[in-house]
């Protein structure tokens, strides 16, 4: 069964309608409410064609499963939205993996942007909700939840830069950095929704410890698809460490350790190679390795949505979406 | 609702897993193996609702082992393959 895409897009349109008033009401210049705005466009267009963005659903979905309630919280999933797209801004930065329309303008431009999205209009989305009676504690809450997820998924960021130049990195370092760098950002996405909906510790961690396990297993998934979802893959142009590579190089030995290693130098300079390092991290069997991970990760995040029991419809979505993050055929 | 697999086990796999990454070979890669006597030998405990799901995750992982032969030939209709289309 898949869960409704109508609505799916009904949300998906609830909040950019939302973030157009937001960035409506910024007390700026034209042309950096013009940069935003022109961003935005982009973003809404994609959210419509994939619904799912997990920024939008999964804060309203949590505040729904434990209130029976989604549109008190569509504050909270704006915020989360403007920090996804802030976030993604800046990891196409890093990775040199601009969208087509920041090519053209100057790299000064991106990162204003960037900035903006991520530590400037979450926060003031969420000063939305004093106006709906939201108590100080809360909305201090809420905020300093932004702020520390911006510390934690910039730290996982600067590993994730660090992590090419660098001899011996173990499955460890790569699991921890995913966790950094994806976790935290499933963590927001889980226990802003908790966070507004109840004051029950038990509850708000028991989804943060949920969002956790759930970020990182798309973090891993999307790890997989970037080797082996196109001809090119920009992990390995860029050198990255992500699980199924740092796998490969644990288990490998001898001769094919050394030739992973030289295929890994020579898959920065061409895509001609990614074929031939494929193959090698195909017969070390790193990517049965990561969908054992994944596996795990989403057995975790299962055991923490059933200390909370989510109810109803939304609990019955949460489980779905729980489901689909997975590197197996489904069943 | 329910939890699958003790959480303590997904721990103790999870450490394991990143200690000792043969260890997904040795014990997931023989179908004709006895799961449980694998596990074992690694020092778990499953009750037989927990190994039902593990034994569930080998079966779907060596269903997609062609997958992986795939991958290599043909990566545009594997990455369908992986998303469950």
């Amino acid at each position: 069964m898949r869960i409704e895409r109508a609505l799916l897009r009904e949300r998906v349109v609830q909040v950019f309608a939302l973030l157009d008033k937001v960035i409506e009401a910024l007390p700026v210049h034209s042309c950096h409410r013009e940069l935003l705005q022109a961003h935005l466009k982009i973003e809404r267009e994609q959210a419509a064609a994939q619904p799912e963005m997990s920024a939008i659903q999964m804060p309203l979905l949590v505040h729904e499963a434990i209130t029976g309630d989604e549109r008190a919280a569509l504050p909270v999933a704006a915020a989360c939205t403007l920090f996804f797209l802030g976030a993604d801004l800046y990891d196409s930065i890093l990775d040199h993996e601009l969208p087509p329309y920041w090519r053209t303008r100057d790299s000064a431009e991106v990162n204003l942007a960037a900035t903006t999205l991520l530590a400037a209009l979450p926060q003031l989305s969420i000063a939305l909700l004093r106006e709906e009676g939201t108590p100080p504690a809360r909305l201090w809450a809420l905020a300093y939840l932004f702020a520390d997820t911006v510390l934690e998924l910039n730290a996982g960021q600067h590993e994730d830069v660090l992590f090419p130049n660098l001899e011996n990195v173990s499955l460890e370092d790569s699991r921890v950095m995913a966790e950094r760098k994806s976790g935290s950002a499933g963590t927001l996405l889980a226990k802003a929704g908790a966070v507004l909906a109840t004051e029950d510790p038990f509850t708000i961690e028991a989804y943060a410890a949920f969002g956790l396990c759930f970020g990182t297993a798309k973090q891993l998934i999307n790890d997989v698809w970037d080797i082996w979802g196109e001809d090119t893959s920009r992990d390995l142009l860029n050198g990255k460490r992500t699980l199924p590579i740092v796998h490969a190089l644990s288990t490998l030995q001898g001769e094919q350790r050394e030739r992973l290693q030289k295929l890994l130098a020579a898959a920065r300079e061409s895509e001609e190679h990614h074929d031939e390092v494929r193959a090698l991290l195909a017969a070390a069997g790193s990517v049965r390795y990561t969908a054992l991970i994944v596996w795990l990760y989403q057995q975790q995040a299962q055991n923490h949505l059933a200390a909370v029991s989510p109810q109803g419809l939304a609990g019955r979505e949460i489980r779905m979406m729980l489901d689909e993050a997975s590197l197996l055929p489904q069943p | 609702m329910q939890e699958n697999i003790r959480q303590e086990v997904l721990n103790a796999l999870a450490k394991l897993a990143m200690a000792d990454p043969r260890f997904v070979v040795d014990v997931f890669d023989d179908p004709e193996a006895d799961l449980n006597a694998k596990l074992a030998r690694y020092g778990f405990s499953l009750n037989e609702e927990e190994l039902e799901e593990v034994r569930e995750f080998q079966r779907r992982v060596l269903s997609s082992e062609e997958g992986v032969a795939e991958v290599l030939r043909y990566p545009r209709m594997v990455y369908a393959f992986w998303r469950g289309h």
